[in-house]
């Protein structure tokens, strides 16, 4: 037998909990029913496809949003109950790069930035505009997608969060500023406690960073996980199968990819290694090769919206 | 979960310093535009008065009305979309991320850009008194704000503030102010012809009184424009004042408390 996709962490001390949180944008459900769980310290991974519901869940836990049903706490504190706390502690980079105010010059949208913070550390604020090399007497209006991410991440880490909710974070950012920001984000959780809720595409950027993952699809949550149970618990098999195969039926729902090539056939499939390949030596198939899979490669999978069979 | 000390939020003198400051830098354009149209002013004031020298029947007549009120209303009006520059419902996330409750934050916005409107106004006023003094120096001709009433003094601040609340009440509550505004105007007037084409007389004068009525709108914003004409009452424009003057802070107070996603 095959264990489903884990949905529940073992971890007790979260830095951010929702249970039964539900958000309808009338006829459209963006997030149902969602039980999400990201520990205190972990930088979580929120992925999936466009319209998952992700950037819906980040609107909700900073009070931008309100939910239809269910609760959000972060940091201990109900988002319904007292948002500007939960705002105070939340570094937020929205998905939206035209954030702030377009005719403002970004010194002194800092300046404002900085004003409602009162954590907010001017000296460390200097080092990160001289490293996104930003200049203060631009308007924020003529920036580019790239520039304006630069400063959405300066006013999300300045005033040094215990909790960083970063929408698209590296989008528009060319692939020198992606890694200088990588680089960056590296260092603050090194000098600052944080737990970081990161939604991003480029899973394959933060694959270091990572320690946890959430796979929302159709506004549900279908997997939630540490990256190294993700990583142990999914393996790629290369399987020879003989003339006329009828699969392996006690697989089902454990089978996250499968490529058909002639007689061999490779399966992405969630459980224990040793298991899933007794499974196949039962049904007649020889298992030729057991891989893991990149972070990317497993959230592919993960993603995959047709569980079973793709060939 | 483990406790951690969490980061306070700002306090709301802070918050409300900030907006007057960040308010301010929004205005600039339009304060440089309306110094501008001072000037403007100011300068065809004089050349009128110095063409006047000389010519007893033609001076210049500069001074503080109660017509004078109607720009300073209209800028009341407008202001709000200043205020709120590029910041429709639907593109105010960044104003709604800070941490501060979401209707107080609102209203303090809102507040710190009628302390800016009431700058104006003073402006204004002291711009006109000076002006009429100057021009009276020139031509020789006393200007009519020696015989305005003390309480038509009070009234550019009532009317811009009445203005301000109707702006303030659109612009906050929606993505096309412009269209609420023309909708409610063409609607309005189309009714009114309606009743006026079907010989309802009682509802003609009901519906035409909620602007040119005894409390109509007209009497709150502009006093009484007519005043040499009909003679005007401080009774009559206080409590008109006090009736649009509280509709304006109901409806304000509905936009405040509606709250629309991002």
């Amino acid at each position: 037998m095959t264990s489903p996709l884990p949905t529940q962490l073992l971890d007790s001390d979260l830095a951010v909990v929702t249970r039964g949180l539900t958000k309808r944008y009338g006829e459209l459900t963006a997030v149902r029913d969602l039980a999400l769980q990201v520990p205190a310290g972990a930088v979580y991974l929120l992925v999936g496809p466009n319209g998952a519901g992700k950037s819906t869940t980040i609107k909700v836990l900073l009070d931008l949003v309100r939910a239809d049903a269910g609760t959000a706490e972060v940091l201990g504190v109900n988002v319904r109950d007292d948002g500007p706390t939960v705002r105070a502690n939340i570094g937020y980079v929205p998905e939206r790069t035209d954030w702030g105010y377009g005719w403002m010059r970004v010194g002194r949208l800092l300046e404002h930035h900085a004003r409602y913070f009162p954590t907010w550390d001017a000296e460390y604020a200097g080092r990160l505009a001289r490293i996104f090399e930003l200049r203060p007497e631009r308007r924020m209006g003529k920036l580019s997608k790239g520039q304006a991410r630069r400063v959405h991440l300066l006013m999300a880490l300045a005033h040094r969060p215990p909790l960083l909710v970063l929408d698209e974070p590296t989008d528009g950012l060319d692939p020198l500023m992606r890694d200088e920001t990588r680089g960056v984000l590296a260092e603050h959780l090194s000098e600052t406690p944080t737990t970081v809720l990161m939604s991003t595409h480029h899973v394959e950027e933060v694959e270091r960073l990572a320690d946890h993952i959430g796979v929302m699809r159709g506004g549900e949550l279908r997997a939630q996980m540490t990256i190294a149970e993700l990583q142990g618990g999914l393996r790629r098999y290369r399987v020879d199968v003989p003339d006329g195969w009828q699969g392996v039926p006690t697989l089902n729902g454990a089978v996250l990819r499968r490529i058909a090539a002639a007689r061999e056939v490779q399966w992405t499939v969630w459980g224990a290694e040793a298991d899933i390949s007794m499974q196949f030596s039962r049904a007649g198939a020889t298992v030729r090769d057991v891989a893991p899979l990149s972070l990317l490669d497993a959230t592919l999978a993960l993603l995959n919206p047709k569980v079973e069979d793709r060939a | 979960m483990t406790t951690i000390a969490l980061h306070p939020a700002p306090r709301w003198k802070t918050v409300a310093k900030e907006q007057i400051s960040a308010v301010g830098v929004a205005l600039r354009t339009e304060s440089i535009l309306f110094l501008c149209a001072l000037g403007l002013i100011a300068v065809l004031a004089i050349i009128n008065a110095v063409r006047a020298i000389g010519h007893v029947h033609n001076q210049s007549d500069f001074g503080f009305g109660p017509a004078g009120t109607i720009p300073i209303t209209l800028v009341g009006f407008v202001l709000p979309f200043s205020v709120w520059r590029s910041e429709d419902p639907a593109r105010r996330s960044y104003h709604w991320a800070m941490p501060a409750a979401r209707a107080p934050h609102t209203l303090t916005k809102t507040a710190a850009g009628w302390l800016w409107l009431m700058a104006a106004v003073v402006t204004y006023l002291v711009f006109i008194v000076v002006l009429g003094q100057v021009v009276a120096h020139i031509d020789g001709y006393g200007g009519p704000q020696h015989h305005v009433p003390a309480w038509q003094w009070v009234l550019p601040f009532t009317s811009a503030t009445i203005a301000y609340l109707l702006g303030s009440t659109t612009v906050i509550a929606s993505d096309h102010p412009w269209r609420w505004i023309m909708g409610v105007i063409v609607a309005y007037a189309v009714t009114l012809m309606v009743f006026n084409e079907l010989g309802w007389d009682g509802a003609t004068r009901a519906w035409d009184g909620i602007v040119n009525g005894y409390h109509g709108l007209r009497a709150a914003i502009f006093g009484d424009v007519r005043v040499r004409h009909e003679g005007a009452s401080a009774a009559r424009w206080i409590s008109a004042t006090a009736i649009w003057g509280a509709l304006g802070a109901l409806m304000l107070a509905g936009a405040l408390l509606r709250r629309g996603d991002e």
